[in-house]
């Protein structure tokens, strides 16, 4: 008679089942939803762009994340925590095991460049609250010049501090303010993830989603309550802000470019397609709900981004520098919007230095909390592939987080480096994962019993025609959608990078980050092979096995 | 801001408020999984 296949013991669990909503949800919540949306809503239809936006929200968003969430427990119930391993035995084999190698990469290369974002936003939150206290000089705008004059000298603190001008950051001689805010972002991040999931990731999620919507809160009250404060232009007021990004251009709704920014928005800004949730979900209890779990955190993220997010940064940007100048502000780009443009803002605005300081310690908050997701996907496939101690795999993700995040730190003239990561890897890796997740749920895992898994311990049953939302419309959805921006996008990136040292250089660093993760992957294939696990997912999860028939499975 | 644009602001926030809050409810207030289940994980 032989005995059941082993199992790796579950090392690691989420305290409590909010606390997997709150990580999954500050995961999500970036700062696409502070910076991204508000831009791409008032450029596409204004408030007509939520009806694309929520169709592609109930569409793409909501049922990939629940595939994800249930892939992840599924693959917990296993034992297997990491992309690679968990989509193996959702997708029965080596080709899925082996594309799940996106669901590391892209959470790691992520990290690279968004560590350093990460740290402009604590840079700047210091700024404004150090330069109040008088210990440091602040982001340098006088009020008192004009317009014109506060937005070079924002642009040129933002330049001189991301070293956008130039390469090498670092080698200037003198210790450069963004890499000591840099280094000590990246610090806390490790600290927190080697505590644990429950003790690092949980416990801080838990105070900073909270902290979070505090400031967001201190900030909208700030900017909902403007009025009018330049008497010379009264049409700049709050209301009208408001209808900057509200008022609705149905004609907007005819252009397919619409559509494909709602639904890219939607999809970049839940965190599916991630390689995140998987591995968050892999660290659940048995019977923990997927379903409202996967809901909540979907619905906290759109509350940041259309609570938060379409309601603060149009509406500021408005009353003090108009239409003209927030449409130009918004084309500039997200970083152009967050770090150039509403500094410009806060220097006009009553108590502006204080409110300046909440909105980048709230940035710096979404920002840490989505880092955070980044590196445990990361740490736990070092850990199961190479079967090395939490301590030994942390020494390795520092290794390699480090060298690819200073890699995009001396590379930072005109930011191109961290662009290159963030096209190549954050925007075209997310699709291909997502696809690869939606197929091996809905077609090779089989969408009946994945219906089941999905429902195992649920507290709100779906309607049956789910079922054929995530079988049919949401993989062709997605289709469409990823075929539309690589025609969109494709070309000139691939021409981009025929033109560019550094473009060719930070392609060379995926390709090797590529390199190390399938090397991983063969090796922990090897490893699990040889431990007896179930990891082409022909056995039902251990706990699936009757305890009375079987004698217990421990 | 126009009607329209009021409209549309209205229905997105109460949208995004009233799912989360009904989530968040049927979150706290959901029974907690009976211990020999977590037990009987915990030894798997």
């Amino acid at each position: 008679m032989t005995e059941p296949p082993s199992q790796p013991k579950p090392t690691q669990q989420w305290g409590s089942r909010l606390g997997v909503i709150l990580a999954v949800s500050g995961s999500a919540v970036g700062l696409g939803n502070f910076l991204r949306f508000p831009g791409q809503a008032a450029q596409n239809g204004g408030g007509s762009f939520m009806i694309p936006y929520f169709l592609a929200l109930l569409f793409l968003g909501i049922p990939i994340g629940w595939a994800e969430w249930a892939m992840g427990r599924y693959g917990g119930r296993k034992g297997f925590h990491s992309a690679p391993a968990i989509l193996g035995v959702i997708g029965k084999g080596r080709i899925a095991r082996y594309l799940g190698v996106v669901g590391v990469l892209i959470p790691l290369a992520v990290y690279f460049y968004y560590i350093v974002i990460e740290s402009w936003c604590l840079a700047y939150a210091w700024d404004y609250f150090a330069g109040m206290a008088g210990f440091a000089h602040g982001v340098g705008i006088d009020a008192s010049q004009p317009v014109a004059e506060q937005a070079r000298v924002a642009s040129e603190h933002f330049d001189n501090f991301t070293g956008a001008k130039f390469d090498g950051v670092m080698l200037d001689g003198s210790i450069h303010e963004s890499v000591v805010f840099w280094a000590i972002v990246f610090a806390i991040n490790v600290t927190l993830v080697y505590r644990g999931i429950s003790k690092g990731i949980e416990k801080f999620c838990q105070i900073a989603m909270p902290v979070m919507a505090v400031c967001a809160l201190i900030v909208l009250a700030r900017v909902l309550t403007l009025g009018t404060p330049d008497a010379a232009h009264p049409e700049q007021n709050v209301w009208n802000g408001l209808g900057q990004m509200w008022n609705p251009s149905f004609e907007a709704l005819q252009n397919p470019q619409t559509w494909l920014a709602a639904a890219g928005q939607i999809f970049f800004s839940l965190s599916v397609g991630f390689g995140v949730i998987i591995n968050y979900a892999s660290y659940m209890k048995k019977r923990d709900d997927v379903v409202v779990s996967g809901l909540t955190a979907s619905a906290t993220n759109e509350l940041f981004e259309v609570g938060f997010g379409g309601m603060i940064t149009i509406p500021a940007a408005f009353v003090f520098l108009g239409a003209t100048g927030t449409l130009a502000a918004v084309s500039a780009g997200s970083f152009s919007l967050g770090f150039k443009t509403l500094p410009v803002v806060f220097a006009q605005m009553p108590a502006g230095a204080l409110i300046g300081g909440f909105w980048f310690f709230m940035l710096f908050l979404a920002a840490i909390t989505s880092s955070l997701s980044m590196l445990q996907p990361t740490l736990a496939f070092f850990e199961e592939a190479l079967g090395w101690s939490r301590q030994k795999a942390t020494t390795l993700l520092v290794a390699v987080s480090l060298a690819g995040s200073a890699f995009v730190l001396w590379f930072s003239k005109d930011l191109k480096a961290l662009s290159m990561l963030d096209d190549w890897v954050g925007t075209l890796g997310i699709f291909i994962l997502a696809m690869a997740q939606i197929i091996c749920f809905g077609w090779v895992f089989g969408i009946e019993r994945g219906w089941r898994e999905m429902h195992f311990g649920a507290q709100l049953r779906l309607w049956p025609v789910w079922k054929f939302v995530i079988r049919y419309l949401t993989p062709l959805f997605l289709i469409v959608v990823f075929v539309a921006f690589c025609w969109n996008n494709l070309g000139t990136w691939m021409q981009a990078v025929a033109d560019d040292t550094t473009k060719q250089l930070s392609i060379g660093v995926i390709l090797a980050t590529i390199g190390l993760l399938v090397f991983i992957t063969w090796k922990g294939e090897q490893r699990w092979r040889k431990l007896g696990l179930d990891l082409d997912g022909n056995e039902p999860p251990p706990d699936e096995v009757q305890p009375k028939r079987q004698g217990g499975v421990r | 801001m126009t009607t329209l644009g009021l409209v549309m602001m209205v229905l997105s926030l109460c949208f995004v408020i009233g799912l989360a809050f009904w989530c968040y409810y049927r979150v706290l207030t959901a029974p907690t999984p009976p211990p020999e289940e977590i037990e009987h994980f915990h030894n798997a």
